[in-house]
């Protein structure tokens, strides 16, 4: 089926782009500033699913290309992939933003300005990775994300804040330039190519330099997607403030590195090709390494952020695993995680988030008790943690479940007993937060946001609920609902599951029919 | 030949101070030495045996006995990069006065120290 | 008229460097508004050339009536037209400036008859020089427009007083050391072909048999040539150069002098001596030279802790790079150099002339005091944010384009020397990455130090800190440039002149080789590297 070429994918990349110059304007009328972002948020969403009907069909709407030098162009494309990465990112972009305007002026943080016109440039780069339909274009909206949450990591501009963001930019800008250098090669092996389903590198180059070639790619990309040994900026990253987090986790950078790592896998190479060069079993190696060495690390870390940052390094390796595994299973459960990570790790840091507005606190062992006045919170907070540990009803049981199955398929048995090892590893790092918050401690006493030191007569006589404003405790319990139903009904609203199965599809090869694999045999 | 092993003598021995000597005039005299040796290189390299000065006395039917003069070209080249020898060192002697005027001394290694 | 706008070029700015300094002695005003006219000129000219040899026809002036191989011939090709059009246009940029330099509390000394229009007057020969080298097709001619332009930047150098006389009489050591070095090689060159004419020395050369004499004319050129460049390692005298002298003059020689030089270098070896088998191999040594230059450079740049001397270093890197894709030679190589060339210009001269105004009218040249630059002066810092972007290779600013057109020229290029230019590009990112983003990072999220200037000054207010109008515009218009260069590199790069690579003559070298052979075999270039 021919590609309808159209301007709509633009209209999902722009509203962030060129809501950043008003939200710049509007410095004096934060309400008016916030609006700004919202109503990109809105566009970029609509354009998004404007696209769904022509991709579920099977046709991707493609923007005309934009020359920028001889034989390299700016594309855009909306294929099942780059729509299901974008989707979740403008639904979680929202989120975010509802969620930043209670968590920013709760805590009273300056510099609100510069703040959501960064995040609007980050999603705008975001949906354009996403999009994106060559390498070139990737690249580009893959430094233009680094550069514009640099000023978000940084922003509370302390000095452990700035050394961490050194460490971030070390790792990004190092990745991008390796990235530039292995694009820069590409192009020479196969000039204009785009990214093709089951990748278009076979028979380019001699097997040794596409080794060399995978392994430029694998660190320019596999850095934002904090694979080991490449995932000390995320950790480090933790110093900025939670929504920023939770862009970082669940909507932009890591998440944008995993989809990268997909397209890599499945567009670039193709899995036919990896398992002929011997990358694919190293690289389901590594990831399947980074997923034990992660989920292990996580339990040594009392710092609640930094514990879910590690939780992400160990969660997001499952979509390098899938990428790497290349059956069709796999791909669409790593494809299928993208989003099902995507709620479960916001709601998460949402909770996180929320906890430290309305106390201060952000270390586990200081949560005792917080879960019986900030019951929404930690409600919200079960359902995410349970998601990740793969509890059935809930989307990371659809992921990890056909991920296993594609293991399977493949031969690697050894994955389905990874992923129960990390499943019960998962319930071993989250249970102990649930279990201090509701079972120990003595509640904190309501304190004003952001302040941490108590005077007697703030003492409340009783405790009470202290669930903080609507904008912090809607968000987390959206994201938990969209994840709970999404683990029910995978294909209610946009369709995720109907998304990743085609573009699982499309790379192994053409219309293999999912859901007959169930019942029937191996697809190898 | 000799002559082309004098030029390339006075070259280095120009190039040499001009890189060696610790005082700023020096090497400014230095400089001068050097560019003399490349003038002397054309004007060497346009002298030919037995010709004379290129002022044509008379021209027959058969032309100009073109083996009888010396080249002209070179020595007008080199009239060119006298007059801009001349004002560099111009140039550079007003920048050593000034120089002279404000830190007290022509010496390298103690300038530079007042750089740092 | 088509004809005479290549001797207009140079003349007009010649003229004006006369007549400028006598208006202001005779009128005492007007100089400075008479300069900017003829800037103006000038510039007009240049661009109309520009546009007139967009068709592939180059235009040619015959001085004083005397066509080549006798005469000098002026000739403005897609390619000098390019490099006329970049120095007519930076030096607008620096000629509303006050070009005597005099930091805050160093003023006074004697006043001259002429007032500042001495200067403006010098400012106006050092572009009469540089088109001058730009525009000749004769060596000897390319030396005095060398020696001219030289002069007028050691001039406008010294004019800063202080610790830029020192500076500037090194610099003049140096030059005058690459002036001889250059002349000795052309009277190699001349006594062995009896001819100055660029045009005519290949086919004079292609009878005369190599020997040693064309050998050492050619390495003396190509050292002149370097030591004018400021590549590694005859870099020497430029990092004092460009911290000492005044804003206007450091940013108008940083971004066009050093690479006036790199242009004569890559006519004079890529085009005039390219089939002579010494040239050939002075380009390889250039090669790795520029690598070297470049890691360097970026190196050093980390190391400083004063604004201009980091810039500097980093220009000295920025000069091995284009070095380098003037050795490979390519076509495509020579239109990322040019491309670089550019962006270099635009994205340096804007971040020289905002460093300049920073540390000549407020005293902050030190990287930690830029410190909470964007809380006082957000213009100025969003733009040395965009030049620090260019000068790294983020997209999408033009220094993006032109690194990623570099690469694509080393990696075509290939072999050993291909390949480890096009790490060293990818280094040298890296390392601008390192330095500047030091930068970025006081001036955005650093609170200025209590008591420094930045930390009293009010946010708003008539008492708040403004720099001078002309420098705003020129900062302002060059990080806008540099943005533009970005968003429409495929209307600029279809704009550079494309590369007239002639046949090799004698034997080529390693490199040459290896580039032909990638015609060959178009297409697929990058296969026979790794196999």
């Amino acid at each position: 089926m021919t590609d309808p070429v159209s301007l709509r994918p633009f209209a999902a990349l722009l509203p962030g782009i060129v809501a950043a110059l008003p939200i710049l304007l509007c410095r004096r009328r934060p309400n008016l500033r916030e609006g700004v972002t919202f109503l990109a948020g809105a566009v970029q969403l609509a354009a998004a699913v404007s696209m769904l009907p022509a991709t579920l069909d099977g046709a991707a709407v493609t923007t005309p290309e934009i020359a920028l030098l001889p034989g390299v162009a700016l594309q855009f494309r909306a294929d099942a992939l780059g729509l299901l990465f974008l989707i979740l990112s403008s639904v979680l972009w929202l989120a975010t933003s509802a969620y930043s305007v209670g968590y920013m002026r709760s805590l009273k943080y300056g510099h609100q300005t510069g703040y959501f016109a960064a995040f609007a440039v980050a999603a705008a780069s975001a949906a354009g990775i996403a999009l994106a339909a060559n390498l070139v274009t990737f690249l580009i909206c893959y430094e233009i994300l680094t550069v514009s949450t640099w000023p978000l990591v940084l922003h509370l501009r302390k000095p452990r804040v700035l050394a961490s963001g050194r460490a971030y930019l070390a790792y990004t800008l190092f990745a991008g330039q390796l990235l530039l250098g292995a694009v820069v090669w590409t192009a020479a092996l196969a000039p204009g190519a785009g990214f093709t389903p089951g990748g278009f590198l076979a028979g380019s180059a001699s097997d040794g330099a596409l080794r060399v070639l995978f392994v430029l790619f694998l660190v320019g990309v596999g850095a934002k997607a904090a694979v080991f040994p490449l995932h000390g900026w995320l950790p480090a990253a933790m110093v900025a403030p939670t929504p920023v987090s939770a862009l970082l986790h669940a909507v932009a950078v890591v998440k944008a590195g995993a989809f990268g790592m997909l397209r890599i896998t499945g567009w670039v190479f193709g899995p036919d090709l990896m398992w002929a060069l011997d990358l694919a079993l190293p690289l389901a190696l590594l990831a399947g390494g980074t997923i034990l060495f992660a989920s292990l690390r996580a339990m040594t870390e009392d710092h609640l952020k930094r514990r879910l940052a590690y939780s992400t390094v160990s969660q997001l390796s499952y979509i390098v695993l899938g990428g790497a595994i290349g059956s069709p299973l796999a791909l669409a459960g790593a494809a299928f995680h993208i989003a099902a990570h995507g709620f479960l790790k916001i709601t998460l840091f949402f909770c996180a988030g929320s906890v430290y507005a309305a106390t201060g606190k952000d270390r586990i062992s200081q949560l005792g008790g917080l879960g019986r006045i900030m019951p929404i919170t930690f409600a919200a907070f079960a359902v995410g943690a349970l998601g990740m540990a793969g509890f059935p009803f809930l989307p990371g049981f659809l992921s990890k479940w056909n991920l296993g199955l594609g293991g399977m398929d493949s031969g690697q048995h050894w994955v389905a007993a990874l992923l129960a090892t990390s499943g019960a590893l998962n319930l071993a790092y989250y249970f102990p937060v649930l279990k201090t918050a509701v079972f120990e401690g003595s509640p904190a006493p309501r304190l004003p946001y952001g302040r941490t030191i108590v005077r007697a007569e703030e003492l409340p006589p009783r405790p009470r609920l202290i669930e903080p404003t609507p904008w912090l405790w809607a968000p987390p319990v959206f994201a938990a609902a969209a994840a709970l139903v999404l683990g029910l009904f995978p294909d209610f609203g946009p369709g995720f599951w109907s998304l990743a199965e085609a573009a699982a599809a499309s790379v192994t090869d053409g219309a293999r029919d999912l859901t007959a694999l169930y019942r029937g045999g191996p697809s190898r | 030949m000799t002559v082309y092993l004098f030029i390339v003598a006075l070259f280095i021995l120009g190039l040499g101070g001009m890189s060696l000597l610790p005082n700023l005039l020096r090497k400014l005299l230095a400089m001068n030495v050097m560019q003399v040796a490349v003038i002397v290189f054309f004007l060497a390299a346009a002298f030919k045996d037995g010709a004379s000065v290129p002022i044509l006395a008379e021209s027959g039917p058969e032309g100009i006995a073109a083996e009888g003069y010396m080249n002209p070209l070179p020595h007008t080249l080199m009239l060119t990069a006298i007059v801009v020898s001349v004002s560099t060192t111009g140039l550079a002697l007003g920048i050593l006065i000034r120089i002279r005027r404000r830190f007290d001394t022509l010496n390298e290694v103690s300038l530079l120290r007042r750089l740092r | 008229m088509r004809e005479s706008l290549p001797g207009l070029l140079v003349a007009v700015p010649l003229a004006g460097a006369a007549l400028v300094p006598l208006i202001g002695a005779l009128f005492r005003r007007g100089a400075r508004e008479t300069a900017l006219v003829l800037h103006a000129g000038v510039f007009a000219i240049a661009l109309a050339l520009f546009a007139l040899v967009q068709d592939g026809a180059p235009i040619a002036y015959a001085m004083g009536g005397w066509p080549g191989p006798w005469g000098i011939e002026l000739r403005l090709d897609g390619l000098s037209a390019l490099m006329a059009l970049l120095t007519a246009g930076m030096a607008c940029f620096a000629a509303p400036l006050d070009l005597s330099g005099r930091r805050s509390g160093a003023a006074g000394g004697r006043t001259s008859p002429f007032g500042d229009s001495l200067l403006r007057g010098v400012l106006l020969l050092l572009l009469a020089g540089l088109l001058g080298i730009v525009a000749t097709r004769d060596l000897f001619n390319l030396f005095v427009f060398m020696e001219i332009s030289s002069l007028a930047a050691y001039t406008l150098i010294a004019a800063g007083g202080g610790k830029a006389t020192i500076a500037a009489f090194r610099y003049l050591l140096a030059g005058t050391a690459a002036g001889s070095l250059y002349l000795f090689g052309v009277g190699f060159l001349y006594a062995l072909t009896g001819t100055l004419n660029m045009d005519d020395l290949p086919v004079q050369l292609a009878a005369a048999a190599p020997g040693a004499a064309l050998a050492t004319g050619v390495t003396l050129i190509a050292i002149g040539l370097s030591i004018k460049a400021a590549l590694f390692p005859l870099h020497g005298w430029l990092p004092d150069v460009y911290v000492f002298a005044p804003t206007a003059t450091t940013g108008f020689i940083a971004a066009v002098m050093a690479k006036v030089s790199a242009y004569a270098l890559l006519r004079l070896l890529g085009e005039t001596l390219f089939g002579v088998e010494a040239g050939a191999f002075v380009l390889d040594v250039l090669l790795w030279l520029g690598i070297g230059g470049v890691l360097v450079g970026g190196a050093l740049a980390i190391a400083q802790t004063d604004v201009a001397r980091m810039l500097a270093w980093s220009s000295i890197s920025a000069m091995g790079t284009i070095l380098i894709a003037v050795a490979v030679g390519s076509e495509l190589a020579v239109t990322a150099a040019l491309f670089h060339v550019v962006a270099h210009a635009l994205a340096k001269g804007c971040f020289f002339f905002a460093a300049g105004a920073l540390a000549g009218g407020l005293g902050l040249s030190r990287v930690q005091s830029w410190a909470g630059l964007a809380s006082r002066l957000p213009g100025t810092a969003v733009a040395v944010t965009v030049a620090a972007f260019s000068l790294i290779g983020l997209p999408p600013v033009a220094g993006f384009f032109s690194k990623y057109l570099l690469l694509a020229a080393t990696w075509n290029a290939g072999g050993a020397a291909g390949a480890a230019a096009f790490a060293a590009l990818i280094a040298s990112s890296l390392l601008a990455a390192v330095y500047l983003f030091r930068v970025l990072e006081a001036v955005w999220f650093r609170s200025p130090a209590q008591g420094s200037l930045l930390a009293e000054a009010p946010r708003t207010g008539p008492e708040r800190l403004r720099l001078p109008r002309p420098l705003v515009f020129a900062v302002g218009a060059l990080a806008a440039l540099t943005l533009a260069g970005g968003l429409f590199a495929a209307a600029v790069e279809r704009r550079l002149p494309r590369w007239p690579l002639p046949e090799p003559v004698g034997a080529a070298s390693d490199l040459s080789r290896l580039d032909s052979a990638r015609q060959e075999g178009a297409g697929t270039p990058g296969r026979r590297v790794l196999r």
